[in-house]
């Protein structure tokens, strides 16, 4: 998977174009939460808790953190990702991040 | 006869609420003498590995005070239990948390050790001294916890740590935090399981101070065998591993 997609991240002033990169997160979350943090497969979903349906514990959100990092060059802040609940929850603050870097 | 062993029970209910007001009353002044007095003292010794030797000595031997003092008072009485003998530092000191007393037996029983403490207590000021001069370690984020407690182990401590990072909530089930397995695993530190019994239960997070149990109380502690941490697979999924064998030791 290319590094460069998250680079290419849409602001979100089409509805569709927002659903798209949220999806695009997700594949590369998927891939992250399957390889790296050993979770099956078949459990990964939007609506997953990560601690209580992924077993992503505080040590393994400090982990992803680095590797969301190297993986499409985003830098989560790790006060904001010990808010998240669920796998949507993490898209969507990526997603903010994104807009957020390309605005400014 | 009965009137009278009913009347002895509800006297003896009543001086253990007396016997635990003034408890209170004997560590809210311990405090205030260690946050204007010892720990100020403390300050002029300059920063070093003997500073926080002598502050966690005074701790030490102020808890243990405090503990004979409830025991005098009747408030309570206590067991200490040792299945094995203790292994060799570097060690980690993992126990439930059953109540707010238990931190004050750790500690008697463990005084030279690093503990990881709520990271309030260093803007609180009856602790702040004391924490800091104990140079004890904050518990601000999982990963400067993690770092900070794999140096302090790798030089050769003893460190206290309660994986639940709170006190247990009572019905409910608690959630063991994976940090001393993993650093166990890291670093190559046994793990010392300390089991923690307080019978009939006080001080719980769902109890006010004043609610005085119908029998005195009882706090056992028991210093289980100590865990030699053995990797295997990942240091993930050993560390997940270790993490629920303490949970299963540690947990009724």
């Amino acid at each position: 998977m290319e590094t460069s997609t998250l680079l290419r991240f849409p602001s979100a002033n089409s509805d569709n174009a927002y659903t798209m990169t949220e999806k695009e997160v997700l594949e590369h979350l998927h891939t992250l939460l399957v390889e790296h943090f050993e979770v099956e497969p078949e459990l990964i979903r939007p609506q997953a808790r990560l601690y209580e349906d992924l077993g992503i514990d505080s040590i393994d959100a400090v982990d992803m953190v680095v590797q969301l990092r190297d993986l499409t060059g985003i830098r989560v802040p790790a006060d904001e990702f010990k808010r998240v609940t669920t796998l949507q929850d993490v898209t969507k603050m990526i997603g903010q991040i994104v807009n957020e870097q390309q605005e400014a | 006869m009965g009137a009278l062993k009913k009347m002895v029970a509800v006297l003896w209910r009543l001086w253990r609420l007396i016997g635990t007001a003034i408890s209170f009353g004997v560590f809210g002044l311990g405090g205030l003498f260690v946050g204007l007095v010892v720990g100020p003292a403390l300050y002029l010794i300059p920063a070093s590995k003997r500073r926080a030797a002598i502050a966690r000595r005074v701790i030490g031997a102020l808890f243990s005070t405090f503990v004979e003092v409830m025991r005098f008072l009747g408030v309570l009485r206590y067991r200490i239990r040792m299945e094995a003998p203790l292994p060799s530092p570097p060690f980690v000191v993992v126990a439930n948390h059953p109540s707010l007393i238990d931190v004050i037996f750790l500690i008697k029983l463990f005084p030279t050790a690093d503990c990881v403490v709520k990271q309030a207590h260093w803007s609180n000021p009856f602790m702040m001294s004391a924490v800091r001069a104990a140079n004890y370690v904050p518990n601000s984020n999982t990963a400067d916890i993690l770092a900070e407690c794999a140096e302090r182990l790798r030089k050769g401590t003893i460190m206290t740590i309660f994986p639940e990072g709170t006190r247990t909530v009572p019905g409910q089930q608690p959630r063991y935090h994976r940090g001393p397995a993993l650093l166990a695993l890291e670093t190559g530190a046994s793990l010392l399981p300390v089991k923690i019994r307080v019978n009939p239960t006080t001080l719980t997070k769902a109890e006010p101070w004043y609610h005085i149990p119908q029998r005195q109380v009882c706090v056992e502690l028991t210093v289980l065998p100590a865990i030699e941490p053995k990797r295997s697979g990942s240091i993930r999924a050993d560390s997940i591993e270790l993490n629920q064998q303490l949970k299963a030791l540690l947990t009724e």
